[in-house]
């Protein structure tokens, strides 16, 4: 390196460039998420008998404990409990895997990514969206005799309230150095609280794929690595045209199965065409 | 007049190596010792010295272990160190400033 300051400058934006190539290993969590997404469809099929009351005239239907990602169409028997806890347990194993996996390559390449950040989003991601959209429903129901989701005018200033009291948030925890614990937690919690605003609008029941996205847009800025990033942006529009639309009813079949199948594929290739992008760099590098 | 912007350089920062160890160490949760070695390409005992020098003035954290029967040292930076490689950054955009004009 030399001495004089911009010549130091410059030395020093290389070695920051070559420092983040050596740490990227972003190919594992993106095949690892892909894996989740394409067993999913597996499970869709396997709706259970709907339940009878004790008088036999009732049908009562379990709506299961994390309905958020329940396919609503294909639940008309009742609650396809395994597809929920497939999404629940698959989600919190890939996010501690892929956590798992920078500390391991942490110890063969010398250089640890700092995943603290992307953990936190993601949690707060998993939560806000399995556990704050029920509560949150549960106390507009409650107090305003309505849903949310038919009621934009309710939902949509408590979802910019929470992203603009995040945003305050995180831009005083990084700002002041006192206010970094306080600032994480409000910034965590009012993140949550848009989550589940958002979770709303997810009528086709594939709240872990918009999950998902939330999670690597946060692991892209944790890598600053602009193939995450763009991975990670389409990556959240074809997820968030799955949740509202999707590609799978218009394959004309009755099989459960092949309409998540159809819905989830999209999503699913854009991380395989971006984890084996990431493998080939990385090879490449070494 | 505003303070000339060598005022604002640090004199256990202000060494190149020791911004080279501080710039690794900003991009990473914690960086092993061999890694900084191979990095910088400095010996042993250089690096050792210009890390002891960075850890007692409270801008590196070092953390000492074993891979199997392999000692290996790893050092994170301190709320401290960042505080200390931006302000370093800044003065010396600013020298490169005052100099452009």
């Amino acid at each position: 390196m030399s001495d004089s300051p911009a010549e130091l400058l410059d030395d020093l934006r290389q070695l920051r460039r070559k420092v983040r190539q050596d740490r990227h290993g972003h190919a594992f969590p993106l095949l690892l998420f892909a894996g989740l997404i394409l067993v999913a469809p597996v499970l869709y099929g396997s709706d259970p008998w709907p339940t009878m009351s004790p008088d036999g005239r009732h049908v009562l239907i379990e709506r299961g404990p994390f309905e958020v990602f329940e396919r609503p169409w294909v639940r008309w028997g009742g609650s396809n409990v395994l597809i929920q806890w497939y999404w629940m347990l698959g989600l919190v194993t890939c996010f501690a895997a892929s956590a798992w996996w920078y500390r391991r390559r942490a110890d063969v390449a010398g250089i640890e990514t700092d995943t603290r950040g992307y953990l936190t989003v993601a949690g707060a991601a998993l939560v806000g969206m399995v556990f704050g959209e029920r509560l949150l429903s549960h106390i507009v129901s409650a107090t305003l005799d309505t849903s949310l989701y038919s009621r934009p005018e309710i939902n949509l200033p408590i979802m910019i309230g929470a992203v603009a009291l995040s945003g305050t948030a995180i831009f005083a925890g990084t700002r002041w150095r006192r206010l970094r614990v306080i600032g994480v937690f409000a910034a965590a919690l009012s993140a949550m609280v848009a989550f589940a605003t958002i979770a709303v609008y997810m009528i086709n029941g594939l709240a872990g794929l918009l999950i998902i996205a939330v999670a690597l847009l946060a692991l892209a800025w944790a890598e600053r690595s602009l193939l995450i990033a763009v991975t990670g942006v389409l990556f959240t529009a074809v997820s968030l045209h799955a949740n509202l639309q999707g590609v799978g009813l218009l394959v004309g079949s009755s099989d459960t199965r092949l309409i998540a199948l159809m819905d989830v594929a999209p999503p699913a290739a854009v991380l395989i065409i971006g984890g084996v992008i990431a493998l080939v760099q990385s090879r490449r590098a070494a | 007049m505003s303070a000339h912007p060598t005022n604002g350089l640090n004199d256990v920062v202000h060494q190149r190596h020791r911004l080279g160890i501080l710039t690794i160490a900003a991009e990473s949760k914690r960086v092993e010792f061999g890694y900084l070695r191979e990095a910088l390409d400095l010996t042993n005992g250089n690096l050792s010295r210009h890390i002891t020098v960075l850890n007692e003035a409270g801008l590196l954290d070092i953390e000492k272990g074993y891979e199997g029967r392999r000692p290996r040292t790893w050092v994170s930076i301190t709320e401290t160190g960042r505080e200390a490689l931006a302000a370093e950054m800044s003065a010396l955009r600013a020298l490169v400033a005052r100099h452009d004009h």
